[in-house]
């Protein structure tokens, strides 16, 4: 049987040619994706940046949970935080034999130039350093610069630090092999880390193997510690690197485009090929009369599943591959991945799309396949064609299945990954409307189809007879339809209605954040308190902590703030106890962690912070969840023992009128900050984050709604071209030119009229979903509808389902009747 | 059909095949039996709507009666699944169609071989050549069915029905597309198979002329046996038809 379908294949590869270009496409978005994917989680095998001369490096921890051996689900620390070493674990190491030096790295807070962070002088030992000019700092304002600088010894720069802008002299400048970074002396390095240790390393004496100190490292330490011992490529663990946070996010958000790009390639293709086995029907019935069994049917259908799924699979890998840069360099250009981000060429990504390519291919083949293979002889000698669809009970079980996975899953739409559950949303709402849309042909295409002329009772018989057409080329507008439907107002509905939460929640009249790259510094807050009709001032610094449930670690979104000014700054829902005790060791945390963990005010709450340090933290009180508001608030002070950068994210105030933001701004201008009325900032904020959204939404779907657009053209251009015949016939019975191409253009109609509708389903069953996921915690949900973006996208559809329907007979085929 | 000492090919046994809803039926055939012996060529006349087709495509075990038996070579085709039904008629009877059926992506060659191919035996050039060459087609082996004329694509259509030497050949209005040239050459084309190859021929036709090539003509009314003449003439034939379109 593979020996007639080769041949076949090798005679008619044009009848081939729209199975060959949904597998091929659909084959490269993946693999493209993929091998973006496989780029962005990139790292642990690179080598370090700071620790680079031999060396044994004992860090702190990279993320919580409670034993030294993290499980690989648990999640990492916050992107920006590291976790510290204990100063008393400095005696216990320095006496490891084997050991030359014992360095104490610290790395406090210190923004000058392209320089971050604040590193005792004897850190240059751990890396090449040489002194390019002058010398080493012996004051504690003196401060070493690396080059290229255009600083000269003596000259007194100003360094942002967690307590403001400090004045140092530069003492000297330094080539280093390291990433770029201030030298000061043990005592101010030990100051602007507030007396926190990043790293304790061990230089190896000469002849000592490195993996051997560390053994005898850890044996020091012993089994309970939550410290790590590194050496070689591992201490790239150690380092904090500036672009972690973004290639966090660029991992989820490749790895969300490349989960669309799979499913969405796995239903375009599957419905190609099982729409072309219909359209062969009666060849297959030719067969079966010349004596194949209906197995030997399955089987001819099985190797040109398979011969189509490799020749494309193979295209589409290789035009993934030479995509794959193309992408990568547009999400480094747009800031949604770092600078420097590029494709390595790994082999899994064109792989898994080459077998996504034939999996799929074989499964749409083989539900046809058994389909033709029930073919009776008989029909070969009646014009049989692709017959007809119905809705059948598959279908519907099929449906409701689709319909109750959105129930679970769109709860979690009003969490922090709510925008990828959104995507899932959207398409198993897709999916459904894919099984219910034979129910939609036939009144739709009534509908459309009215009048008495010759044409309109030839479309209306068209679509009674040819549901099953029409339900083939209608799914690739759905799917388009829904999904930019979906996703557009989805996005825009979520992001409006958290943006109203949070203005809601905010009492704050005024907001001062930082005016350039470096971070508000911590003093800014007594600063503001100081000016006159300033009630109250409250720092805000958003990041994650964990909590542990049944064994299980978990993220937990966190504010730190100042519990007494909070209670007058923000519409607090509390339920339990009071804001006012939030001050040393002690938390409030939302109605449903509370009630996870049994929690009431008074109760011990033991949490890993962004640090990972454990904390066992009193319950000072209980809110309701509500969107706007974290998980759960702790106090400033803890902030500044545990995050790595214990500055403000904003300060909220309350000023007796907003027009005083003036006089807070010219208290904050020499911190390094700027003062705004809380509406104008949030504004602001709401339009970034608007910004980052499309970005984020053309990334994810850009490249998809483009193969779903082809994939519309491809089944319409299928559809008509299967049509000649009948076509033909019409013309020689003394149907026009122009009456032909009427009939196709009713026929794309009704087509693109059914998507449309089902898409329509689709977006309105988003909305719903989203209603019911904010609804329990938000008092209104602000629906938005991207009037414009949708309707040229619905446009966009029609105009391809028109052009692709007619096109085939534009010279039409009963020109030689 | 006393003349005939050698047992049917092809026996039909009350026959009835009803199409449409259980509460209005249509009963295309209504109890027909039929013996069909080897070597002898049996034509079915009938009006529109006679069925003719019917009873052929039940014979040949191409459709499936609603009740009574088909016997091919002594073997029960409603016995069968519909893998080991396929085989037997792969193996024991060959099909020729009005509109020729050939697969358009498939060599003259390679459509005549079909039956072996599908039958996994790996048909001999030879062979195949041998058919086509029998069918006066073996300049054409290589051609596509859109490079040949109707008359050549019915002996195509031919070859491909006697690759696996089968006891019975149905054909179903086999003239039908042709001119009457071409449409003559396909009728001694089969009259040569019933004569020196000792087939059984069952042919369906509304071609007084084509009719009289068989050895005995068959006329069918409403789904039942209305008659039957043997040394058919084409006048005769014309009469009898007429005479059942009036009634």
């Amino acid at each position: 049987m593979t020996a007639l379908a080769c041949y076949t294949f090798r005679a008619r590869w044009i009848g081939f040619a729209g199975s060959l270009a949904a597998v091929a496409l659909g084959v490269a978005l993946f693999t493209a994706a993929g091998l973006t994917l496989a780029a962005a989680m990139r790292g642990s095998d690179e080598p370090p940046r700071w620790y680079i001369s031999p060396s044994v490096v004992v860090a702190g921890p990279d993320g919580a949970g409670s034993t030294p051996h993290r499980s690989a689900t648990d999640p990492p620390l916050p992107p920006g935080e590291r976790g510290f070493v204990p100063a008393a674990t400095v005696p216990t190491l320095s006496t490891v034999d084997g050991a030359s030096t014992v360095i104490v790295d610290r790395a406090g807070y210190a923004r000058y130039g392209p320089a971050g962070e604040a590193h005792p002088w004897a850190a240059g030992a751990l890396h090449p350093v040489r002194m390019r000019d002058g010398a080493p700092p012996t004051r504690d304002d003196h401060v070493v610069v690396t080059s290229p600088s255009d600083r000269r010894p003596g000259d007194v720069i100003t360094v942002a630090t967690v307590s403001g802008p400090e004045p140092f002299t530069v003492s000297g400048v330094v080539d280093s092999a390291a990433a770029p970074a201030l030298y000061v002396t043990d005592a101010t390095a030990a100051r602007l880390a507030r007396d926190r240790i990043a790293a304790v390393v061990l230089l190896p004496r000469p002849g000592t193997d490195p993996h051997t100190l560390a053994e005898r490292a850890r044996a020091a330490l012993g089994d309970a510690t939550p410290l790590r011992v590194l050496t070689g490529s591992d201490r790239r663990g150690a380092e904090l690197d500036p672009d972690a946070g973004l290639e966090i996010a660029a991992v989820s958000l490749v790895g969300t485009t490349a989960g669309v790009a799979g499913v969405v390639a796995a239903v375009v293709v599957s419905g190609t090929f099982a729409f072309t086995v219909a359209q062969r029907r009666r060849e297959f019935a030719l067969l079966r009369a010349a004596g194949a069994t209906p197995g030997q049917v399955r089987a001819v259908v099985v190797a040109e599943a398979a011969l189509v799924g490799s020749v494309a699979g193979v295209a589409g890998a290789v035009l993934g591959t030479v995509l794959a840069p193309v992408f990568a360099a547009w999400l480094a250009r747009h800031g949604m991945a770092p600078s420097d981000f590029a494709v390595r060429p790994v082999w899994w990504a064109p792989a898994a799309g080459f077998a996504l390519g034939l999996v799929v291919a074989l499964a749409g083949a083989s539900v046809a396949a058994r389909r033709a293979a029930r073919t009776a002889p008989v029909d070969a000698l009646r014009e049989a064609s692709t017959g007809r669809s119905a809705m059948t009970v598959t279908r519907c079980v099929a449906a409701a299945f689709c319909l109750g996975g959105v129930v679970p899953i769109a709860r979690l739409m009003a969490g922090p990954a709510g925008a990828a559950y959104l995507l899932l949303v959207v398409l198993l709402l897709i999916m459904a409307g894919a099984m219910l849309l034979p129910a939609l042909p036939i009144p739709v295409g009534t509908l459309l189809t009215v009048g008495r002329g010759a044409i309109a009772a030839l479309a209306r018989a068209d679509v009674l007879a040819e549901r099953r057409r029409y339900v083939s080329t209608a799914v690739p507008v759905l799917i388009t339809i829904g999904l930019a439907g979906g996703a557009l107002v989805g996005t825009a509905t979520i992001s409006a209605t958290e943006a109203a939460a949070l203005r809601h929640r905010l009492t704050a009249s005024v907001v001062v954040t930082a005016a350039g790259a470096a971070a508000l510094p911590v003093s800014a807050v007594e600063r503001t308190r100081a000016v006159p009709g300033v009630a109250a001032a409250m720092p805000v610094k958003t990041t994650t902590v964990f909590d542990s449930v049944g064994g299980r670690v978990r993220e937990v979104s966190a504010w730190y703030t100042d519990g007494p000014a909070a209670a007058t700054l923000i519409r607090l829902p509390v339920a339990a106890g009071t804001f006012a005790e939030l001050t040393d060791d002690s938390v409030a945390v939302n109605a449903a962690l509370a009630a996870a963990h049994g929690w009431r005010p008074g109760a011990r709450a033991r949490l890993w912070l962004n640090d990972g340090a454990v904390a066992e933290l009193r319950v000072v009180a209980v809110f309701a969840d509500r969107l706007g508001l974290p998980e759960l608030f702790l106090p400033w002070s803890l902030a500044a023992a545990h995050s790595t950068t214990p500055t403000p994210d904003a300060i909220y105030l309350a000023v007796g009128s907003p027009a005083d933001h003036r006089a807070v701004d010219a208290a904050v201008t020499a911190l390094g900050g700027t003062a705004l009325p809380t509406a104008q900032y949030l504004t602001t904020l709401d339009s970034e984050f608007d910004r980052l959204n499309r970005l984020a939404l053309l990334t994810v779907l850009g490249a998809t709604l483009v193969y779903t657009a082809i994939s519309i053209a491809n089944t319409q251009l299928i559809a008509t071209t299967g049509r000649r015949r009948e076509l033909a016939t019409l013309r020689r019975i003394g149907a026009t030119r122009g009456q032909v191409r009427w009939l196709l253009w009713r026929g794309a109609l009704t087509v693109w009229s059914v998507g449309v509708a089902c898409g329509g389903l689709v977006t309105v069953g988003t909305l719903i979903a989203i209603h019911a996921a904010l609804g329990r915690s938000t008092d209104a949900v602000s629906t938005r509808v991207p009037v414009l973006p949708l309707l040229a996208v619905v446009v966009c559809c029609g105009a391809i389902t028109v052009a692709a329907g007619v096109a085939p007979a534009w010279r039409p085929p009963g020109r030689r009747p | 059909m006393t003349e005939h000492t050698t047992p049917p090919v092809v026996r039909l046994r009350e026959l009835t095949r009803t199409y449409g809803p259980a509460d209005a039926p249509v009963h295309a055939l209504d109890g027909v039996s039929l013996d069909l012996a080897e070597g002898t060529w049996t034509a079915v006349m009938g009006p529109s709507g006679s069925g003719k087709s019917t009873l052929l495509h039940c014979a040949a075990g191409l459709d499936r009666p609603t009740s009574g038996d088909v016997l091919i070579g002594g073997v029960r085709l409603g016995d069968l699944d519909e893998t080991r039904l396929t085989r037997l008629r792969r193996d024991r009877v060959g099909f020729v169609f009005q509109s020729f059926n050939l697969l358009p992506s498939l060599t003259a060659e390679m459509n005549a071989a079909l039956p072996l191919l599908l039958a996994r035996r790996r048909p001999r050039r030879a062979e195949v050549r041998d058919a086509l060459a029998a069918v006066g087609l073996a300049d054409r082996a290589t051609h596509r069915p859109a490079e040949l004329s109707g008359g050549q694509r019915q002996r195509v259509a031919i070859a491909r029905a006697l690759i696996t030497e089968p006891q019975v050949v149905f054909a179903d209005e086999p003239t039908g597309a042709l001119d009457s040239t071409s449409g003559r050459e396909v009728l001694e084309l089969l009259r040569a198979l019933v004569d020196e190859r000792k087939r059984a021929v069952v042919m369906v036709t509304h071609d007084p002329v084509a009719a009289s090539y068989a050895d005995r003509v068959v006329f069918l009314r409403d789904g039942r046996v209305a008659g039957e003449q043997g040394q058919p003439t084409p006048r005769r034939i014309a009469e009898r038809m007429t005479e059942l379109e009036r009634r």
